[in-house]
Protein backbone atom coordinates (compact mmCIF):
# COMPACT_ATOMS: atom_id res chain seq x y z
CA UNK A 1 0.00 0.00 0.00
CA UNK A 2 1.12 3.31 -0.49
CA UNK A 3 1.33 6.01 1.86
CA UNK A 4 -0.33 8.82 2.09
CA UNK A 5 -0.47 11.53 4.29
CA UNK A 6 -4.21 11.79 5.93
CA UNK A 7 -5.15 12.59 9.48
CA UNK A 8 -5.74 9.44 10.96
CA UNK A 9 -7.10 8.87 14.56
CA UNK A 10 -7.31 5.26 15.56
CA UNK A 11 -9.29 5.55 18.34
CA UNK A 12 -11.91 7.83 16.58
CA UNK A 13 -12.35 6.01 13.79
CA UNK A 14 -15.50 3.77 13.61
CA UNK A 15 -13.67 1.22 11.16
CA UNK A 16 -10.00 0.65 12.80
CA UNK A 17 -12.01 0.67 16.21
CA UNK A 18 -14.03 -2.36 14.99
CA UNK A 19 -10.39 -3.87 13.95
CA UNK A 20 -9.24 -3.44 17.07
CA UNK A 21 -12.69 -5.17 18.83
CA UNK A 22 -12.19 -7.92 16.22
CA UNK A 23 -8.73 -8.73 17.44
CA UNK A 24 -9.04 -8.76 20.89
CA UNK A 25 -12.51 -10.70 20.74
CA UNK A 26 -10.37 -13.48 18.36
CA UNK A 27 -7.67 -13.40 21.60
CA UNK A 28 -10.61 -14.37 23.51
CA UNK A 29 -11.91 -16.87 21.32
CA UNK A 30 -8.05 -18.42 21.72
CA UNK A 31 -8.49 -18.00 25.56
CA UNK A 32 -11.65 -19.91 25.94
CA UNK A 33 -10.29 -22.85 24.20
CA UNK A 34 -7.43 -22.82 26.83
CA UNK A 35 -10.04 -22.05 29.41
CA UNK A 36 -12.08 -24.82 28.24
CA UNK A 37 -9.73 -27.50 28.25
CA UNK A 38 -8.41 -27.27 31.81
CA UNK A 39 -11.82 -26.75 32.99
CA UNK A 40 -12.51 -30.53 32.09
CA UNK A 41 -9.42 -31.62 34.11
CA UNK A 42 -12.25 -31.45 37.15
CA UNK A 43 -13.28 -34.88 35.61
CA UNK A 44 -9.97 -36.02 36.76
CA UNK A 45 -10.74 -35.47 40.35
CA UNK A 46 -9.06 -32.44 42.60
CA UNK A 47 -5.99 -33.32 42.47
CA UNK A 48 -4.97 -33.03 39.06
CA UNK A 49 -7.35 -29.64 38.87
CA UNK A 50 -6.13 -27.91 42.02
CA UNK A 51 -2.61 -28.54 41.32
CA UNK A 52 -3.44 -27.30 37.36
CA UNK A 53 -4.85 -24.43 38.77
CA UNK A 54 -2.01 -23.96 41.19
CA UNK A 55 0.04 -23.75 37.98
CA UNK A 56 -2.03 -21.08 36.25
CA UNK A 57 -1.57 -18.91 39.49
CA UNK A 58 2.24 -19.78 40.21
CA UNK A 59 4.01 -19.72 36.80
CA UNK A 60 5.98 -16.56 35.88
CA UNK A 61 5.19 -16.98 32.67
CA UNK A 62 1.52 -17.53 33.13
CA UNK A 63 1.17 -14.84 35.93
CA UNK A 64 2.75 -12.35 32.40
CA UNK A 65 -0.07 -14.14 29.94
CA UNK A 66 -2.89 -12.77 32.63
CA UNK A 67 -2.21 -9.99 32.96
CA UNK A 68 -2.14 -9.51 29.35
CA UNK A 69 -5.37 -11.16 29.08
CA UNK A 70 -7.05 -8.60 31.07
CA UNK A 71 -5.34 -6.04 29.18
CA UNK A 72 -7.02 -7.60 26.17
CA UNK A 73 -10.36 -7.90 28.11
CA UNK A 74 -10.51 -4.77 29.28
CA UNK A 75 -9.73 -3.19 26.17
CA UNK A 76 -12.75 -5.44 24.37
CA UNK A 77 -15.13 -4.42 27.20
CA UNK A 78 -13.90 -1.01 26.81
CA UNK A 79 -14.00 -0.07 23.35
CA UNK A 80 -17.10 -2.38 23.03
CA UNK A 81 -18.94 -0.06 25.26
CA UNK A 82 -17.63 2.96 24.08
CA UNK A 83 -18.88 1.65 20.20
CA UNK A 84 -22.28 0.74 21.80
CA UNK A 85 -23.02 4.47 23.05
CA UNK A 86 -21.80 5.93 20.33
CA UNK A 87 -23.73 3.84 18.12
CA UNK A 88 -26.93 4.86 20.42
CA UNK A 89 -26.23 8.85 19.46
CA UNK A 90 -25.92 8.10 15.58
CA UNK A 91 -29.88 7.52 15.93
CA UNK A 92 -31.54 9.63 19.06
CA UNK A 93 -34.77 9.16 17.54
CA UNK A 94 -36.05 5.51 17.33
CA UNK A 95 -38.47 4.04 15.30
CA UNK A 96 -42.28 3.57 16.13
CA UNK A 97 -41.92 0.52 13.84
CA UNK A 98 -39.09 -1.34 13.12
CA UNK A 99 -38.91 -4.76 10.91
CA UNK A 100 -35.86 -5.38 9.15
CA UNK A 101 -35.51 -8.24 7.18
CA UNK A 102 -32.18 -10.48 8.64
CA UNK A 103 -29.63 -12.15 6.51
CA UNK A 104 -27.57 -13.67 9.86
CA UNK A 105 -30.43 -15.42 11.22
CA UNK A 106 -33.14 -14.66 13.30
CA UNK A 107 -29.93 -14.97 16.00
CA UNK A 108 -28.26 -12.17 14.96
CA UNK A 109 -31.93 -10.04 16.81
CA UNK A 110 -29.91 -10.18 19.61
CA UNK A 111 -27.52 -7.51 19.49
CA UNK A 112 -23.64 -7.54 20.67
CA UNK A 113 -24.54 -4.68 22.75
CA UNK A 114 -27.12 -6.48 24.91
CA UNK A 115 -24.97 -9.64 24.91
CA UNK A 116 -21.52 -8.08 25.33
CA UNK A 117 -22.50 -5.51 28.65
CA UNK A 118 -24.23 -8.74 30.40
CA UNK A 119 -21.22 -11.11 29.58
CA UNK A 120 -18.98 -8.24 31.32
CA UNK A 121 -21.01 -8.30 34.31
CA UNK A 122 -20.80 -12.30 34.47
CA UNK A 123 -17.32 -12.26 34.27
CA UNK A 124 -16.95 -9.83 36.94
CA UNK A 125 -19.20 -12.05 39.39
CA UNK A 126 -17.20 -15.08 37.57
CA UNK A 127 -13.45 -13.78 38.95
CA UNK A 128 -15.05 -12.86 42.06
CA UNK A 129 -15.71 -16.37 42.35
CA UNK A 130 -12.94 -18.04 41.99
CA UNK A 131 -10.07 -16.07 40.73
CA UNK A 132 -10.47 -13.39 43.96
CA UNK A 133 -12.00 -15.06 46.47
CA UNK A 134 -9.95 -16.35 49.59
CA UNK A 135 -10.44 -20.31 49.10
CA UNK A 136 -9.75 -23.09 51.71
CA UNK A 137 -6.74 -24.56 51.18
CA UNK A 138 -5.25 -28.36 50.12
CA UNK A 139 -1.58 -29.76 51.02
CA UNK A 140 -0.08 -31.24 48.09
CA UNK A 141 3.43 -32.85 48.99
CA UNK A 142 3.68 -30.01 51.37
CA UNK A 143 2.99 -27.43 48.95
CA UNK A 144 -0.31 -25.16 50.09
CA UNK A 145 -2.80 -25.00 47.48
CA UNK A 146 -6.43 -23.20 46.58
CA UNK A 147 -8.88 -25.84 46.85
CA UNK A 148 -10.39 -24.39 43.76
CA UNK A 149 -12.02 -28.16 43.04
CA UNK A 150 -14.35 -27.90 46.30
CA UNK A 151 -14.93 -24.13 45.31
CA UNK A 152 -16.39 -25.01 42.21
CA UNK A 153 -17.93 -28.03 43.14
CA UNK A 154 -19.56 -26.04 46.15
CA UNK A 155 -20.52 -22.69 44.01
CA UNK A 156 -22.27 -25.67 41.24
CA UNK A 157 -24.81 -27.05 44.05
CA UNK A 158 -27.07 -23.71 44.14
CA UNK A 159 -29.75 -23.90 41.49
CA UNK A 160 -29.91 -20.39 41.48
CA UNK A 161 -25.80 -19.96 40.40
CA UNK A 162 -26.25 -22.84 37.99
CA UNK A 163 -29.25 -21.74 35.86
CA UNK A 164 -26.95 -17.93 35.87
CA UNK A 165 -24.01 -20.00 34.50
CA UNK A 166 -26.10 -21.76 31.76
CA UNK A 167 -27.79 -18.50 31.09
CA UNK A 168 -24.89 -16.67 30.71
CA UNK A 169 -23.03 -19.63 28.55
CA UNK A 170 -25.82 -18.92 26.08
CA UNK A 171 -24.96 -15.63 25.75
CA UNK A 172 -21.23 -16.11 25.24
CA UNK A 173 -22.44 -18.85 22.77
CA UNK A 174 -24.83 -16.08 20.95
CA UNK A 175 -21.57 -12.90 21.06
CA UNK A 176 -19.11 -15.50 19.61
CA UNK A 177 -21.48 -16.93 16.87
CA UNK A 178 -22.13 -13.28 15.74
CA UNK A 179 -18.36 -11.77 16.72
CA UNK A 180 -16.19 -14.75 15.01
CA UNK A 181 -17.62 -14.17 11.40
CA UNK A 182 -18.24 -10.24 12.20
CA UNK A 183 -14.21 -10.26 12.76
CA UNK A 184 -13.54 -11.33 9.97
CA UNK A 185 -15.55 -9.09 7.52
CA UNK A 186 -14.03 -5.72 9.45
CA UNK A 187 -10.58 -7.23 8.53
CA UNK A 188 -11.89 -7.49 4.92
CA UNK A 189 -11.87 -11.33 4.90
CA UNK A 190 -14.51 -12.23 2.35
CA UNK A 191 -14.57 -14.63 -0.42
CA UNK A 192 -16.67 -17.52 -1.68
CA UNK A 193 -14.27 -19.98 -1.45
CA UNK A 194 -13.64 -19.44 2.32
CA UNK A 195 -16.50 -17.40 3.46
CA UNK A 196 -18.64 -21.11 4.21
CA UNK A 197 -15.74 -22.02 6.83
CA UNK A 198 -15.66 -19.22 8.52
CA UNK A 199 -19.44 -19.50 9.12
CA UNK A 200 -18.55 -23.03 9.79
CA UNK A 201 -16.02 -22.54 12.18
CA UNK A 202 -18.12 -19.79 14.35
CA UNK A 203 -20.95 -21.92 14.34
CA UNK A 204 -18.33 -25.27 15.67
CA UNK A 205 -16.80 -23.02 18.09
CA UNK A 206 -19.76 -21.05 19.54
CA UNK A 207 -21.45 -24.54 20.09
CA UNK A 208 -18.05 -26.60 21.54
CA UNK A 209 -18.20 -23.35 24.26
CA UNK A 210 -21.74 -23.84 25.05
CA UNK A 211 -21.94 -27.31 25.10
CA UNK A 212 -18.56 -27.66 27.74
CA UNK A 213 -18.85 -24.84 29.37
CA UNK A 214 -22.57 -25.84 30.22
CA UNK A 215 -21.68 -29.43 30.88
CA UNK A 216 -19.39 -28.57 33.71
CA UNK A 217 -21.63 -26.74 36.06
CA UNK A 218 -25.01 -28.88 35.33
CA UNK A 219 -22.90 -32.08 35.69
CA UNK A 220 -21.91 -30.93 39.53
CA UNK A 221 -25.17 -30.02 40.28
CA UNK A 222 -26.52 -33.28 39.24
CA UNK A 223 -24.24 -35.48 40.98
CA UNK A 224 -25.08 -33.06 44.23
CA UNK A 225 -28.67 -34.07 43.57
CA UNK A 226 -27.98 -37.64 43.30
CA UNK A 227 -25.38 -37.79 46.12
CA UNK A 228 -28.14 -35.83 48.51
CA UNK B 1 -59.00 -0.44 -0.89
CA UNK B 2 -59.34 1.03 2.16
CA UNK B 3 -56.26 1.48 4.04
CA UNK B 4 -55.84 3.20 7.58
CA UNK B 5 -52.32 5.27 7.60
CA UNK B 6 -50.19 6.30 10.22
CA UNK B 7 -47.79 9.06 8.82
CA UNK B 8 -45.37 10.73 10.65
CA UNK B 9 -46.34 14.45 10.59
CA UNK B 10 -43.41 17.25 12.16
CA UNK B 11 -43.90 20.69 11.03
CA UNK B 12 -40.40 21.32 11.09
CA UNK B 13 -36.73 20.92 12.33
CA UNK B 14 -37.44 22.34 15.58
CA UNK B 15 -40.90 20.76 16.64
CA UNK B 16 -41.70 17.31 17.89
CA UNK B 17 -43.14 15.05 15.19
CA UNK B 18 -46.07 12.58 16.13
CA UNK B 19 -47.97 9.58 14.02
CA UNK B 20 -51.24 10.97 13.13
CA UNK B 21 -54.08 8.48 11.65
CA UNK B 22 -55.82 8.38 8.70
CA UNK B 23 -58.20 7.15 6.88
CA UNK B 24 -58.22 6.85 2.52
CA UNK B 25 -60.90 4.88 0.33
CA UNK B 26 -60.65 3.54 -3.47
CA UNK B 27 -56.78 3.19 -3.41
CA UNK B 28 -55.70 0.58 -6.49
CA UNK B 29 -53.94 -2.29 -6.10
CA UNK B 30 -51.43 -0.91 -9.23
CA UNK B 31 -51.31 2.34 -7.71
CA UNK B 32 -47.69 2.75 -6.32
CA UNK B 33 -46.97 4.39 -2.80
CA UNK B 34 -46.66 7.43 -3.64
CA UNK B 35 -49.61 7.55 -5.65
CA UNK B 36 -51.50 6.60 -2.90
CA UNK B 37 -50.20 9.60 -1.06
CA UNK B 38 -51.03 11.65 -3.54
CA UNK B 39 -54.55 10.36 -3.44
CA UNK B 40 -54.19 11.25 0.40
CA UNK B 41 -52.78 14.35 -0.35
CA UNK B 42 -55.66 15.55 -2.52
CA UNK B 43 -58.20 14.47 0.12
CA UNK B 44 -56.24 16.49 2.58
CA UNK B 45 -56.20 19.91 0.62
CA UNK B 46 -59.37 19.53 0.21
CA UNK B 47 -60.58 19.67 3.54
CA UNK B 48 -57.89 22.19 4.38
CA UNK B 49 -55.56 20.50 6.31
CA UNK B 50 -51.54 20.53 5.09
CA UNK B 51 -50.68 17.99 2.62
CA UNK B 52 -47.74 15.45 4.20
CA UNK B 53 -44.54 16.23 2.68
CA UNK B 54 -42.43 13.72 1.34
CA UNK B 55 -39.64 13.44 -1.26
CA UNK B 56 -39.57 11.94 -4.68
CA UNK B 57 -38.24 12.70 -8.05
CA UNK B 58 -38.26 10.70 -11.02
CA UNK B 59 -40.90 8.15 -9.74
CA UNK B 60 -38.87 5.08 -11.51
CA UNK B 61 -36.24 3.83 -9.16
CA UNK B 62 -33.02 5.49 -10.76
CA UNK B 63 -33.10 8.97 -8.66
CA UNK B 64 -32.38 7.74 -4.87
CA UNK B 65 -34.89 10.43 -3.61
CA UNK B 66 -38.03 8.92 -2.06
CA UNK B 67 -36.99 7.47 1.20
CA UNK B 68 -39.65 6.26 3.20
CA UNK B 69 -39.65 3.56 5.80
CA UNK B 70 -43.07 1.69 5.23
CA UNK B 71 -44.03 -0.30 8.27
CA UNK B 72 -40.73 -0.34 10.04
CA UNK B 73 -38.45 -1.23 6.67
CA UNK B 74 -37.20 1.20 4.02
CA UNK B 75 -38.70 1.01 1.47
CA UNK B 76 -40.62 -1.70 2.82
CA UNK B 77 -40.69 -4.91 2.41
CA UNK B 78 -40.81 -5.53 -1.23
CA UNK B 79 -37.57 -6.72 -1.78
CA UNK B 80 -35.01 -5.05 -4.49
CA UNK B 81 -37.38 -1.55 -5.17
CA UNK B 82 -37.61 1.94 -4.02
CA UNK B 83 -40.30 3.35 -2.26
CA UNK B 84 -41.91 4.79 -5.57
CA UNK B 85 -41.64 0.89 -7.53
CA UNK B 86 -43.76 -0.38 -4.43
CA UNK B 87 -47.03 -1.07 -5.88
CA UNK B 88 -50.12 -0.79 -3.34
CA UNK B 89 -50.86 -4.71 -4.46
CA UNK B 90 -48.22 -5.37 -1.85
CA UNK B 91 -50.99 -4.58 0.72
CA UNK B 92 -53.97 -5.84 1.65
CA UNK B 93 -57.36 -4.08 1.70
CA UNK B 94 -57.92 -2.47 5.45
CA UNK B 95 -54.33 -2.96 5.98
CA UNK B 96 -52.67 -0.59 8.68
CA UNK B 97 -49.73 1.23 7.67
CA UNK B 98 -47.04 3.13 9.68
CA UNK B 99 -44.98 5.66 7.53
CA UNK B 100 -41.99 7.30 9.45
CA UNK B 101 -39.43 8.91 7.79
CA UNK B 102 -35.26 7.56 7.68
CA UNK B 103 -34.07 7.89 11.26
CA UNK B 104 -30.55 9.15 11.85
CA UNK B 105 -28.90 11.50 13.54
CA UNK B 106 -27.27 12.87 10.62
CA UNK B 107 -30.44 12.89 8.66
CA UNK B 108 -32.35 15.91 10.59
CA UNK B 109 -36.21 15.67 9.70
CA UNK B 110 -37.03 18.29 7.84
CA UNK B 111 -40.70 18.40 7.49
CA UNK B 112 -42.86 15.34 7.36
CA UNK B 113 -41.59 12.85 6.19
CA UNK B 114 -38.68 14.73 4.21
CA UNK B 115 -35.34 14.19 5.41
CA UNK B 116 -32.17 16.30 5.06
CA UNK B 117 -29.45 13.48 3.48
CA UNK B 118 -26.87 15.80 2.42
CA UNK B 119 -24.30 14.45 4.48
CA UNK B 120 -24.05 11.77 2.11
CA UNK B 121 -23.38 14.44 -0.74
CA UNK B 122 -20.48 15.75 2.19
CA UNK B 123 -19.18 12.19 2.32
CA UNK B 124 -19.30 12.22 -1.61
CA UNK B 125 -17.46 15.43 -1.18
CA UNK B 126 -14.55 14.32 0.80
CA UNK B 127 -12.97 11.42 -1.92
CA UNK B 128 -15.75 9.98 -4.03
CA UNK B 129 -14.48 11.48 -6.90
CA UNK B 130 -11.27 10.94 -9.11
CA UNK B 131 -9.07 13.90 -10.24
CA UNK B 132 -7.96 14.20 -14.19
CA UNK B 133 -7.08 16.37 -16.03
CA UNK B 134 -9.21 17.57 -18.90
CA UNK B 135 -7.80 17.00 -22.02
CA UNK B 136 -8.33 14.75 -25.20
CA UNK B 137 -9.00 11.20 -24.57
CA UNK B 138 -6.37 8.51 -25.31
CA UNK B 139 -6.80 5.56 -27.28
CA UNK B 140 -9.59 3.19 -25.44
CA UNK B 141 -7.61 0.42 -25.51
CA UNK B 142 -4.64 2.24 -23.59
CA UNK B 143 -6.14 1.08 -20.28
CA UNK B 144 -7.18 -2.75 -20.66
CA UNK B 145 -9.87 -3.66 -17.86
CA UNK B 146 -11.31 -6.91 -17.10
CA UNK B 147 -14.94 -7.58 -17.67
CA UNK B 148 -14.51 -9.13 -14.27
CA UNK B 149 -13.33 -5.41 -12.45
CA UNK B 150 -15.99 -3.70 -15.14
CA UNK B 151 -18.34 -5.79 -13.59
CA UNK B 152 -17.66 -5.11 -10.07
CA UNK B 153 -17.29 -1.13 -10.38
CA UNK B 154 -20.67 -1.64 -12.21
CA UNK B 155 -22.47 -3.11 -9.35
CA UNK B 156 -21.00 -1.09 -6.81
CA UNK B 157 -21.88 2.15 -8.88
CA UNK B 158 -25.75 1.24 -9.28
CA UNK B 159 -26.11 2.42 -5.89
CA UNK B 160 -28.44 5.36 -5.98
CA UNK B 161 -27.41 6.85 -2.90
CA UNK B 162 -30.90 6.94 -0.98
CA UNK B 163 -29.63 5.95 2.16
CA UNK B 164 -31.68 3.18 2.70
CA UNK B 165 -28.79 1.17 4.31
CA UNK B 166 -27.94 3.66 6.61
CA UNK B 167 -32.38 3.98 7.74
CA UNK B 168 -32.16 0.16 8.22
CA UNK B 169 -28.88 0.14 10.12
CA UNK B 170 -29.36 -0.37 14.00
CA UNK B 171 -26.10 2.17 14.27
CA UNK B 172 -27.23 4.11 11.29
CA UNK B 173 -23.78 3.40 9.95
CA UNK B 174 -23.37 4.45 6.22
CA UNK B 175 -20.71 1.81 5.38
CA UNK B 176 -22.55 0.31 2.63
CA UNK B 177 -22.92 3.48 0.54
CA UNK B 178 -19.11 4.13 1.18
CA UNK B 179 -18.00 0.83 0.52
CA UNK B 180 -20.34 1.02 -2.96
CA UNK B 181 -18.53 4.63 -3.70
CA UNK B 182 -15.36 3.17 -2.69
CA UNK B 183 -15.48 0.25 -4.85
CA UNK B 184 -16.99 1.64 -7.64
CA UNK B 185 -13.90 4.49 -8.28
CA UNK B 186 -11.09 2.54 -6.56
CA UNK B 187 -11.09 -1.14 -8.79
CA UNK B 188 -10.40 0.77 -11.60
CA UNK B 189 -7.61 1.87 -12.78
CA UNK B 190 -8.53 5.66 -12.69
CA UNK B 191 -9.89 5.71 -9.46
CA UNK B 192 -6.80 3.04 -7.76
CA UNK B 193 -4.44 6.09 -7.50
CA UNK B 194 -6.20 7.92 -4.76
CA UNK B 195 -7.92 4.49 -3.16
CA UNK B 196 -6.46 5.01 0.03
CA UNK B 197 -6.64 8.58 0.62
CA UNK B 198 -10.59 8.05 -0.65
CA UNK B 199 -11.36 5.03 2.04
CA UNK B 200 -9.49 6.95 4.75
CA UNK B 201 -11.02 10.33 4.09
CA UNK B 202 -14.48 8.99 3.41
CA UNK B 203 -14.94 7.49 6.25
CA UNK B 204 -13.09 9.87 9.00
CA UNK B 205 -16.01 12.43 7.28
CA UNK B 206 -18.58 10.23 7.89
CA UNK B 207 -17.32 9.15 11.57
CA UNK B 208 -17.70 13.46 12.05
CA UNK B 209 -20.74 13.71 11.02
CA UNK B 210 -22.02 10.99 13.01
CA UNK B 211 -23.26 7.74 11.38
CA UNK B 212 -22.76 4.53 13.64
CA UNK B 213 -20.10 1.71 13.20
CA UNK B 214 -20.91 -1.32 11.06
CA UNK B 215 -21.89 -4.40 12.85
CA UNK B 216 -22.05 -6.86 10.48
CA UNK B 217 -25.83 -7.63 10.36
CA UNK B 218 -26.49 -7.18 6.72
CA UNK B 219 -29.41 -5.38 6.78
CA UNK B 220 -28.28 -2.84 4.77
CA UNK B 221 -27.75 -5.27 1.74
CA UNK B 222 -31.19 -6.78 2.49
CA UNK B 223 -32.94 -3.23 2.32
CA UNK B 224 -30.73 -2.18 -0.84
CA UNK B 225 -33.19 -1.40 -3.57
CA UNK B 226 -30.47 -2.18 -5.97
CA UNK B 227 -28.95 -4.95 -4.17
CA UNK B 228 -25.23 -3.98 -2.98
CA UNK B 229 -23.49 -6.50 -1.49
CA UNK B 230 -21.83 -6.22 1.77
CA UNK B 231 -18.37 -7.77 0.18
CA UNK B 232 -18.01 -3.63 -0.83
CA UNK B 233 -17.68 -3.39 2.91
CA UNK B 234 -15.28 -6.29 3.13
CA UNK B 235 -13.13 -4.86 0.46
CA UNK B 236 -12.89 -1.37 2.02
CA UNK B 237 -12.36 -2.94 5.12
CA UNK B 238 -9.05 -4.31 4.33
CA UNK B 239 -7.86 -1.62 2.19
CA UNK B 240 -9.19 0.78 5.17
CA UNK B 241 -6.53 -1.11 7.52
CA UNK B 242 -3.79 -1.01 5.11
CA UNK B 243 -4.24 2.25 4.44
CA UNK B 244 -4.26 3.25 7.90
CA UNK B 245 -1.08 1.47 8.75
CA UNK B 246 0.70 2.41 5.81
CA UNK B 247 -0.48 6.59 6.56
CA UNK B 248 1.82 9.52 7.28
CA UNK B 249 0.59 12.75 9.38
CA UNK B 250 -1.18 15.14 7.44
Amino acid sequence: MRSVAVSFNPFASSVFRKQILAASGLMIAGFLVIHLAGNLLLFRGPEVYNRYAFVMLSHPLIMVLEWLLALVFAGHALLGLKIIADNRKARPVPYVVRSVPQRRGNFSLISMSVTGPAILLFLLIHIFDFRFASLSTVLYEEVVMRDLYSAVVSTYQSPVTVTGYIFAMLLVGLHLHHGFWSAFQSFGFWHERYNRFIELTADFLSLTFVIGFVFIPLWFFLQGIVRS
Amino acid sequence: MKLKLKIWRQASKETQGALRTYELDGVEPDDSFLEMLDQLNQQLAATGEEPVAFDHDCREGICGMCSLVINGTPHSRVSGVTTCQTYMRHFRDGDTIVVEPFRAAAFPVIKDLVVDRSALDEIIAAGGYISVKTGHAQDANDLLISKEVVDLSMDAASCIGCGACIAACRNASAMLFIAAKTTHLGVLPQGDIEQPTRVLNMIRKADELGFGSCSNELVCEAVCPKGISVSNIARMNRTYLAAALASRKA
